[in-house]
């Protein structure tokens, strides 16, 4: 139950996230209520703040009704189908949360249009020309010790003698470690040539909120690249303690978690700050850009990506290749992650089966088979209990473990059991040991075949 | 100063671009010696090839409106020192004056017009 625990809390924390940030969007920033863009009068009307007032309460409401349908995954005593149950709530908290969104956007640019507040400069791409002092991009030097930092486990990996199982994790972590800070030194840069934000002629608040983006967004990024590097170096000084790893994966998780919507908060209330009560009329209004206030696609424009109208983000255009690309995998990913659970469910659940024939044993289960052709067995023993066992590659359940393990005792090791039997079959060839589980007399009359 | 491209109507970009800093310029927002952005910023900015904004500075600068200064980079030009129209202006104003008239738009509406553009600051 603990690990159903951690694990639909991990799928979980998307949503108050979501829930808090789409919120936000209903307090005016940037002349924007709910991505639509208001005239000064419009902020303050009755209607526009009932209909934010309605939004909330329905929104609110979502939000608990997808709370509580997840709760009871808790309970669930298969791990393949608490992951399929994540998976398949996760995409359809993802598609409501977006759709209620975008039907309260809708609502509300029908309101502006039938109150006949529209922008004169509506669909208009609006540029400043002459924005001010900007801040200038921070030096990447700074972004040169995390990645020097990084390089070192992976270094690490080519040099020490790790255990195999240890090995692997600490490549795939370092590896990932070092894309990221790579990535945060390149993200950063990309705000840097993005236009300012321009909101009317005001060139002294074009300029404040351009820096208030940019100095949050290479916040983020500095902070994402030295936690990354902090990280991977702790990893690396695990020296393959499985708890250490855990604990740092999880606390590395949370930090930059908090140190992303920290920063992105900070921008908005910025943001909030340097606009409310402004009475000049808008003269930038992308409304017509933006599909459901959240998806921005303009042929007109030949930039990948654009700045998010509020926060400190960037969105893609998805009238670019690139950006219809980049979509259609991000969408077939989201889409095809309950087909993961379908075959963890396939893995779980799909019983064992040991056969002996004339010549071999086959273990079977699921996607996989075993066989051990009996001439080549060098020596063959029956063990009650199941020395530790570290994954190398495969899967690990409650009741399987299967694939490539490294055993305390026998090495590098091919498994397929369940670790709750009372008795394993050890079977060792010239090039590999292979320990199963299976009927106990099965297992006896197999050491007896073996010559 | 506000750019702003419209892209639904029949007017290029480059052209729309060029008409606007000469507004601009005339109604004061840009003074002589304010520097513009460089092309490839102000591509990006607006999201359109570079090759467009080139040839709006490029015809800016044929008519004398910018010049390149080799440390400011692109700036406007001190007022012309003749108050004299170049020709080519003098020409399309002639054809607009030709157009209103055969429009029948008044004398007066058109002389409202043009004391309007000479007193905006």
């Amino acid at each position: 139950m603990w690990f159903n625990l951690f694990l639909l809390a991990a799928f979980y924390l998307f949503l108050p996230i979501e829930y808090v940030t789409m919120r936000n969007n209903t307090v005016c920033k940037n002349n924007l209520i709910l991505s639509v863009t208001l005239p000064p009068e419009a902020r303050g009307d009755k209607e526009v703040l009932d209909f934010c007032g309605a939004f909330r309460k329905q929104y609110r409401r979502l939000f608990w009704i997808l709370t509580a349908a997840l709760a009871p995954c808790v309970f669930l005593p298969w791990v393949s189908v608490v992951m399929t149950a994540a998976l398949v709530w996760m995409l359809a908290a993802l598609v409501l949360m977006c759709w209620f969104y975008g039907k309260a956007n809708k609502g509300l640019r029908e309101i502006k249009r039938r109150r006949g507040w529209q922008t004169p400069t509506a669909g208009q791409t609006v540029v400043e020309l002459q924005p001010g002092k900007l801040p200038k991009p921070v030096k990447t030097g700074w972004f040169v010790p995390p990645m020097i930092l990084s390089i070192l486990p992976v270094l690490s990996c080519f040099v020490d003698h790790w255990n195999s199982a240890w090995k692997l994790t600490l490549a795939i972590t370092a590896a990932t470690g070092l894309l990221v800070t790579a990535m945060s030194l390149l993200c950063y840069g990309l705000i840097f040539r993005q236009r300012a934000d321009a909101l009317d002629a005001d060139r002294d608040l074009t300029a404040s909120l351009t820096r208030v983006r940019r100095y949050n967004w290479t916040k983020f990024w500095l902070l994402a690249s030295w936690l990354t590097a902090l990280y991977s170096l702790a990893v690396w000084c695990c020296q393959g303690s499985w708890n250490w790893y855990m604990v740092w994966t999880v606390a590395y998780s949370v930090v930059l978690l908090a140190a992303a919507m920290a920063t992105e908060f900070a921008a908005r209330r910025a943001q909030q700050r340097l606009t409310q009560g402004r009475t000049r009329n808008p003269q930038v209004d992308e409304d017509s850009c933006w599909i459901w206030g959240q998806f921005y696609y303009n042929p007109n424009n030949n930039r990948n990506f654009v700045n998010e109208r509020v926060g400190m983000g960037m969105s893609m255009n998805l009238a670019r290749p690139a950006g219809k690309m980049l979509m259609g995998f991000s969408a077939s990913i989201l889409l095809l992650m309950p087909l993961l659970g379908v075959w963890l469910m396939a893995e779980e659940l799909s019983p064992m089966r040991l056969t002996l024939t004339e010549d071999a044993l086959v273990m079977e289960q699921a996607f996989t088979d075993y066989t051990v052709p009996l001439d080549q067995v060098e020596e063959a023993n029956l063990i009650s209990q199941l020395p530790p066992a570290y994954r190398t590659w495969g899967t690990g359940l409650d009741n399987l473990l299967k694939g490539d393990f490294s055993v305390e005792g026998y090495g590098n090791a091919k498994l397929c059991l369940n670790p709750n039997a009372d008795q394993f079959l050890v079977l060792k060839t010239k090039d590999q040991t292979y320990i199963f589980s299976g009927d106990p007399e099965l297992l006896k009359e197999c050491l007896a075949r073996i010559p | 100063m506000l750019l702003r491209l419209d892209f639904s109507i029949d007017t290029p970009i480059y052209q729309q671009i060029r008409n606007q800093i000469v507004r601009g310029i005339a109604a004061g927002d840009l003074k002589p010696g304010d520097q513009l952005p460089p092309v490839r910023t102000l591509a990006e900015d607006c999201g359109v090839n570079m090759m467009t904004v080139s040839k709006a500075y490029q015809l800016l600068k044929q008519e004398g409106y910018l010049k390149t200064d080799r440390r400011a980079g692109t700036v406007v030009c001190p007022r012309l020192p003749s108050s004299c129209l170049p020709e080519q202006t003098r020409a399309a104003l002639e054809l607009a004056l030709a157009e209103a008239k055969a429009a029948g738009t008044p004398l007066e509406e058109i002389l409202e017009l043009c004391r309007k553009q000479y007193d905006s600051p």
